[in-house]
C-alpha cells in the first residue's frame, strides 16, 4: 500500500485514539495536528511527572520525553514511507519551568533533511506560545523502512 | 501543595549515604521505575525492563525519552548526594534545576537492565556541569552519553 500523508495522519490519530502503549501511552501523550514537515504534541499535567511535590512543576526529563517524540512524529513526514527513525542526538535548553496544573503544548518542524539526516527543531509551552520554557534541536537517522513498518509497530503496541 | 519536607529527606539520605531515600520521594523517578545502587560505594543508577518505557516495540527498545529522563533524574541525584547544596545555597537545599542537556544516542537501548553513573565535571558558584554515561549489559558497552547543566542551591 503507499503511504501518503494523509493516511499516515489518518493512521497514527486512529491508533492513538484507541490507545496506545509503550512509552508514548504511558506518558498520555496527545498528538494535535500532524502536517508536511511538522507535527503537535501535547502532555496533559500528571502528578506522576512532577519534580518536586511541593511545587508540582514537572520534571526537566518529562519534557526530554516529549519534545523527542513530537520531533520523531516531524520527522516521520518527511522519511521514506513514513517511518520512524532512530534519534541520533537531541539538545534540550529549559527557559522556564513547567508549571503545575497546565498542559504542555510541543511542536516540531523539520527544517532540513539530508540523505544521513533529518534535522529538526521544537519549542515547548503551556499557555503562551511566544513565551517557550524549552528549545530543542533533535537530529535523526533515516532508517530504510519497508511500506506500513512503522504502522506495524504501533499495531503491535495497541 | 502536597506535604513534602524536602530539606529532611535531603539530610536523611546524605547521613545515611542512600540515595534511595530521594528517589522515592521523587514522582517521575518512581514514574520511570529507577533505582539508586552503589557498587563498591560509587552510586549509579539502575532503570529494570518495564514495558512502560518501550518505545519501538520491533526491536523492542526502550524509548529515547525514558532514557533521556532517567539520565536527567540520575544527574539531579548525583548532584544533591556528591555536592553539599545547603553550603552552596546558604540556605534550605533546593532541587537542582536543568539549564540545558545535549544527549547522544550511541546504540539503541534494548529492553533489558540499563545503568547510568554520573560525574560532576565542573562545579561552579551556581551552576555545575555534570557528565552522563548509560550503558548494558557492561559499564563499556555504552548506549547513550549526556552532558548538561544545573543551577544549584
Amino acid at each position: 500500500m503507499e503511504m501518503d500523508l494523509e493516511k499516515f495522519r489518518e493512521f497514527f490519530m486512529s491508533r492513538m485514539n484507541s490507545g496506545m502503549h509503550g512509552h508514548f501511552g504511558s506518558l498520555g501523550l496527545v498528538c494535535t495536528f500532524i502536517e508536511d514537515g511538522r507535527a503537535g504534541l501535547d502532555l496533559p499535567y500528571d502528578e506522576r511527572f512532577v519534580t518536586n511535590p511541593a511545587s508540582g512543576i514537572l520534571a526537566g526529563g518529562v519534557i526530554t520525553a516529549l519534545v523527542d517524540t513530537c520531533c520523531a512524529i516531524a520527522s516521520a513526514t518527511r522519511a521514506e514511507n513514513f517511518g520512524f527513525s532512530p534519534t541520533l542526538d537531541l539538545r534540550i535548553d529549559h527557559m522556564g519551568v513547567a508549571e503545575a496544573g497546565k498542559t504542555v503544548h510541543a511542536e516540531a518542524e523539520v527544517y532540513r533533511t539530508t540523505r544521513n539526516v533529518i534535522f529538526t527543531r521544537g519549542k515547548v509551552f503551556q499557555e503562551d506560545r511566544a513565551r517557550p520554557i524549552a528549545h530543542c534541536l533533535v537530529n535523526f537517522t533515516p532508517v530504510a523502512h519497508k511500506v506500513m513498518d512503522s504502522q506495524a509497530g504501533m499495531e503491535a503496541q495497541s | 501543595m502536597k506535604e513534602f519536607d524536602f530539606p529532611k529527606l535531603y539530610r536523611n539520605a546524605r547521613e545515611n549515604n542512600n540515595a534511595q531515600i530521594l528517589i522515592d520521594s521523587l514522582p517521575y523517578a518512581q514514574f520511570l521505575g529507577m533505582k539508586a545502587q552503589y557498587v563498591e560505594g560509587a552510586l549509579s543508577f539502575y532503570l529494570p525492563p518495564l514495558k512502560s518505557n518501550i518505545g519501538n516495540p520491533n526491536l523492542p527498545a526502550l524509548h529515547g525519552g525514558a532514557i533521556g529522563g532517567f539520565m536527567e533524574v540520575a544527574a539531579v541525584v548525583h548532584l544533591l548526594m556528591e555536592l553539599d547544596q545547603e553550603k552552596i545555597a546558604g540556605t534550605e537545599p533546593r532541587i537542582p534545576k536543568v539549564v540545558d542537556f545535549s544527549i547522544d544516542y550511541l546504540r539503541a537501548c534494548r529492553f533489558e537492565d540499563t545503568f547510568a553513573s554520573c560525574e560532576v565535571v565542573r562545579q561552579g558558584r551556581r551552576m555545575a556541569n555534570v557528565a552522563i554515561r548509560v550503558w548494558q549489559s557492561t559499564p563499556d558497552n555504552l548506549t547513550a552519553t549526556a552532558r548538561a547543566h544545573y543551577v544549584l542551591g
